[in-house]
This record gives structure tokens, C-alpha cells and sequence, in this order.
């Protein structure tokens, strides 16, 4: 006869009790974990300026008007870096309005002027507005400088590549008093007043460059 | 109490302290914003220091000063655009502006902006978007001053990420604010952690540890009760002075899990640890309380639960996790005991380091305030030791657990 095991009454209810307290314990870390998730999901404000310089902005932070103008603009760098791609040029911004690339193009008439600015590598598109109290917007775009390495990073807001391979630098700033700003190319935005806006914070791998 | 045992847990919790570089202290620019409602309009006044707008390139004379004579124009654009920013709400309709106006104050250190506002007859709350400015690459925090009456005005600080604040909170908006506010107070006051650490490192019995933790949580509700109520004046030095108690608390308790884990004044030493940190955490929430409106009491409420919820729930996760790993022998125990020497290490830094910032203020030096809080835990041992001379026996017949307790058990 084969040895048999027989668990006594107490094994068994033991063996039960622990079981449930694993149980709850599982359901207690995984309760826990989804509802902070849900918290931090249903947060609009909060403190993601932590991992930002004092000199960046996350877009959702700004006013409904100027986020528009931001999806905006990035939007319309689509178009720019396909044109720039077509011509081996950055195009100018009358031509971007001509082929009603936004928001170089405004239906409601002169919203900014739009100015082009190059300095080596460097092309900054200004926007300036016309009502002075309403901010400024520029869009950087960095190229590679001859004989630099390939970039290793990512692909994202601030990382783009062009069908040649170039990888571009991208940067959108804003400049809250626009009426102060005289137009003319900008090498230091951050030391000049302008705030570089994010759609999500950057990647600290690959912080951006100056 | 094993003296020898005493000595190594002192090495062992000191050993690598060093002392970090010392940082200045300096006045930090503020904007402030003020809120006064009247009858049908609303006035805002706004007092920024002159550094926050040099990005507005305001025009200047070739020594330096402000050109007066051409700063009006300029200065009436830097308003439209801040105000432009405000957009100042009743309930979800921007408000329009019926008057702006700027001007330098007479030494030119600050520039003045006086916005006007009407209001709609309906009761809907004042919101207004509220940001913190910049200056010389630092972030300068704004002060929002709601005028209910002249005797308290609230004040709301901007320091981080710009946001919509609502003047009068619904009960639904407090909740929910509290709530974050207090998980994210959890996450970024990690001293309780420690504590927590040095709570779940030796093997206690059940009955000693939830006495523990009932004691920790107890004491921290009424410290953060305490300070929220607005009882205890809280300032720079004593905040400082109760955080480093606090750290030192955890010091006692690492040093205690080494030599003697089944002293009977664990639970006071929580109890203390837990009145020290509450303190700390309820000046957070002073700080916050004008964010709650009307609703002070709902938002403690909700900063208190979530924060005790949450602390049940990290020592429960830790003491799980710490017995699961006992079962694996007595490396295994040994190791989870090492923990209480981490919590101890890592709170040493913290003390000296608190310490420094509380020298800076001038309130005391650092060789006399750590000498004078060394002394204080170590009279505390002494009564302590005394009272163990006195007091009868622990004999209440509960068996002590001990290290291979675990071992016996899987073997049965």
C-alpha cells in the first residue's frame, strides 16, 4: 500500500488562510498601483515642471490659444522639412503661406509675420504677432554640422529625420512679450527670454543641445 | 543591552558620513498678485520685481536706468500680455477687462499693474491661470492674495507648473486636489520609509509591530492636525529643528533593531518619529490650505487619509515582502536585517545635512545643535534604562520570535 499523505483539518485551514491573505495582499498592491494611476491620469496640473529647466514649458501648461499655435506649428514642420527636403533648402515663409501651410498661413488675416533667419547650420522661423501683448513663436531647426557623427538618438519631438538621413534638430520657443522682440536670428533663446515648449518632457538621455 | 553590540551598530550606521558643502541662503524675489473682488468687479493688482521682465527688453537709458519717458508704452504691453495670460474665469466664461493700467514704483525695484475685471450677477467661482515668472534663469514664485475680508486674505503659491486656480473651490475640486497633493507628499517624504525599514528589519512579534505602526500613524495625525489647525507656529528654524528629530528618531530605531528588537519602547519611539514627521508634513499642508477655500477641514481630512492609507499600505507591502524573503534561511533574515542599517546610514546623512541648513540660519551651530540633540535621545536611553530597572518584567507569556523562528516553521 502506497504511503498516502493526510493533510490534518488545521494544515488545511491554515493552507486556506494564507492563500486568502496572499489574495488580498495581490489585490491590495495592484487596488493601490490603479488608483494612483487614475489620480495621476485625472491630474491636469501637478508638479511635471520638476523635470523641466527653469527655462522650459510643457505645451499643456500653456493657454488653450497658444497651444493651438504650438499643435500648429508643429503640424506645419511637416510640410517645412518636406519642402526643405524637395528644394535642399529651408523654404521661406511667404512660400510655406502661398501652399497654406499653417500656421505660416492664417485664414483670419495677419495673425504673425513670419520671418526666416539663417546662421550656419541654424534656421530659425520667427513669428512675430501682431497685437504686441500676444507672444512670439520660433521654430529652430538644427542640422548636423559637416563631418559630425550620425545622432544616436531616438526619433521624436525633437529628433526628425529627413528621407536623405539628415537628422534635424527641432525646437519650438515662445517668447511671452512678442511685441518686444525685434526680429533677427536668435542664438541664445534661453538668455534672451524665450521658453522652449515641449509636447512631453525630453528625454534625459538625449538632453537638448544649445 | 549588549554593549559590545551597541558599539558595532554605532560604527557600522556612521561609517563613510561625511559632511556636504554648505549652500547660501538668499532672499528669493516674489510676484504677488492681488484679488479683490467687489460688487460687480473684480480688481487685480500685480507687483512684479523688475528682474522677473527683463525679458520684456524694457527701454533704457545709456547708464542703465529705465527711460521713463518711453516706459509707459512698454509697460502697458507687458500688462496686456500678463493679463492676456491670466485669463481671469468666472466659472467657465473669460472674463473681459474693462481697465489696465501700469506704472514703476518710485524706485523703480518694482513694476505695478492694475487690472479691472467686471463680474457676471450669477455666484459662479473666480478662477484665474497663475504661473511662477523667471530671472536670471531662476524660477521666481507667484503669491495670489485672495481678498475674502481684511482680516485673512488667502494666499495661494505658484511654484512649479502654471495652473488654473479656483479662488472659491467646490468640495468635488478640494477632494481631488488633497487627495494628489497628499500621495505626492507620500512619495517625496521618504523619511517615514526609513522608519518603516527599521520596523520591518528584525522579526517582531505581530502584536509589537501593529503596535509599532499604530503608534506611528497616531502620532503623525496629530502632528499634521497639530500644525494644519494653525496651533503650533511653524518657522524655517523649527521646521528644520523637527525634521532633524525626526531623522534622528530614525537613527534610534535602527540602532535598536540591532541591539535590542524587542525593547518595549518601540512604540513610543514610533509614537515620537511619527509626532515629528506629522509636524513636518502638516506645514506642507499649511502652505497648501488656501487651495481649499471654504473647505480647510475637507482637505485636511483628505491629505490625512491619503497619506495614512498610503503608509499602511508601503509598511504592509514592506512587512510582507520582508517575511517572504525570511523564509529563504538565515542569509535571508540576516539580510533584511541589514536594512535597519541602511534606514540608520541613510538618516545620519539626512541629519547632518539638515543640520547644516538649520546652521545657516543663524539659529545655532552644528557641533552644539548635533551635541545637544545627542544628548537629549541619550538622557531619553538613560530614563528609558531606569524605568526597565524599575518597571516589572515583561511577562506576558507571549513567546519572542527569533531569527530561526521561520526555519523551524518550514521545517514542521
Amino acid at each position: 500500500m502506497s504511503p498516502q499523505e493526510v493533510r490534518s483539518h488545521g494544515q488545511a485551514a491554515s493552507s486556506r488562510r494564507e492563500r486568502v491573505a496572499v489574495l488580498a495582499l495581490a489585490g491590495l498592491i495592484v487596488s493601490g498601483i490603479g488608483f494612483y494611476l487614475a489620480l495621476r491620469a485625472s491630474d491636469t496640473g501637478g508638479n511635471s515642471q520638476k523635470n523641466l529647466l527653469p527655462y522650459q514649458l510643457l505645451a499643456r501648461a500653456l493657454p488653450d490659444s497658444e497651444q493651438q499655435i504650438f499643435r500648429a506649428l508643429r503640424r506645419g514642420l511637416l510640410d517645412v522639412e518636406a519642402e526643405r527636403s524637395r528644394l535642399s533648402r529651408w523654404p521661406e515663409p511667404s512660400a510655406l503661406a502661398n501652399q497654406g501651410v499653417a500656421p505660416f498661413a492664417q485664414d483670419d488675416g495677419a495673425q504673425f509675420r513670419w520671418q526666416r533667419f539663417q546662421t550656419g547650420a541654424t534656421v530659425n522661423y520667427l513669428g512675430l504677432p501682431a497685437d504686441p501683448s500676444s507672444p512670439a513663436w520660433m521654430l529652430a531647426v538644427k542640422e548636423p554640422e559637416p563631418n559630425t557623427p550620425p545622432d544616436p538618438a531616438p526619433l521624436d519631438d525633437e529628433h526628425h529625420k529627413l528621407p536623405d538621413g539628415t537628422t534635424l534638430h527641432i525646437y519650438v520657443w515662445m517668447h511671452r512679450f512678442g511685441g518686444r522682440v525685434a526680429p533677427g536670428f536668435v542664438a541664445q533663446p534661453q538668455n534672451e527670454g524665450w521658453t522652449q515648449v515641449f509636447s512631453a518632457p525630453p528625454n534625459p538621455l538625449f538632453l537638448p543641445r544649445d | 543591552m549588549n554593549l559590545r553590540r551597541l558599539l558595532t551598530a554605532v560604527l557600522l550606521l556612521s561609517a563613510g558620513i561625511a559632511r556636504t558643502s554648505a549652500h547660501n541662503v538668499r532672499p528669493e524675489p516674489v510676484v504677488e498678485v492681488f484679488v479683490k473682488p467687489t460688487g460687480d468687479h473684480v480688481t487685480v493688482q500685480l507687483r512684479l520685481p523688475i528682474a522677473v521682465l527683463a525679458d520684456a527688453n524694457l527701454p533704457r537709458n545709456p547708464d542703465g536706468r529705465l527711460a521713463q519717458n518711453d516706459i509707459a508704452q512698454a509697460l502697458n504691453l507687458v500688462a496686456r500680455g500678463i493679463a492676456r495670460d491670466l485669463e481671469f474665469q468666472q466659472g467657465d466664461d473669460l472674463l473681459a477687462m474693462s481697465a489696465v493700467s501700469a506704472s514703476l514704483s518710485a524706485d523703480e525695484e518694482l513694476a505695478l499693474i492694475d487690472l479691472d475685471y467686471l463680474i457676471g450677477p450669477d455666484r459662479s467661482p473666480l478662477s484665474a491661470r497663475l504661473r511662477p515668472f523667471r530671472a536670471g534663469g531662476q524660477v521666481v514664485r507667484t503669491d495670489a492674495h485672495y481678498i475674502v475680508d481684511a482680516r485673512a486674505p488667502r494666499t495661494f503659491r505658484i511654484a512649479g507648473e502654471p495652473e488654473r486656480v479656483t479662488f472659491e473651490p467646490a468640495p468635488t475640486q478640494v477632494l481631488g486636489r488633497f487627495i494628489r497633493r497628499g500621495i505626492e507628499v507620500l512619495l517625496s517624504a521618504s523619511d517615514y520609509f526609513l522608519f518603516a525599514l527599521c520596523l520591518i528589519a528584525p522579526l517582531r512579534s505581530r502584536r509589537a509591530f501593529l503596535g509599532a505602526c499604530t503608534a506611528l500613524l497616531a502620532g503623525q495625525a496629530i502632528g499634521i492636525v497639530s500644525v494644519s489647525v494653525g496651533r503650533l507656529p511653524v518657522t524655517p528654524a523649527v521646521l528644520l529643528t523637527i525634521q532633524a528629530s525626526a531623522v534622528s528618531a530614525v537613527v534610534v530605531a535602527a540602532i535598536q533593531d540591532l541591539v535590542n528588537p524587542h525593547s518595549r519602547w518601540l512604540w513610543p519611539l514610533a509614537l515620537t518619529f511619527g509626532l515629528a514627521n506629522g509636524l513636518s508634513i502638516g506645514e506642507r499642508f499649511l502652505s497648501e490650505a488656501s487651495f481649499a477655500g471654504s473647505y480647510v477641514a475637507l482637505g485636511l481630512l483628505a491629505w490625512l487619509i491619503a497619506i495614512e492609507l498610503g503608509q499602511v499600505w508601503v509598511i504592509a507591502l514592506l512587512a510582507s515582502a520582508a517575511g517572504l524573503l525570511r523564509r529563504r534561511g538565515l542569509i535571508a533574515q540576516l539580510a533584511v536585517l541589514a536594512l535597519a542599517l541602511f534606514a540608520g546610514h541613510t538618516s545620519l546623512h539626512r541629519l547632518v545635512d539638515r543640520s547644516e541648513l538649520l546652521a545657516e540660519l543663524g539659529a545655532i551651530t552644528l557641533d552644539r545643535f548635533l551635541m545637544i540633540l545627542t544628548l537629549a535621545w541619550a538622557c531619553l536611553i538613560l530614563c528609558t534604562g531606569i524605568l526597565e530597572a524599575i518597571l516589572p518584567a515583561r511577562g506576558d507569556g507571549l513567546t519572542r520570535p527569533s531569527l530561526t523562528d521561520a526555519q523551524n516553521a518550514e521545517n514542521v
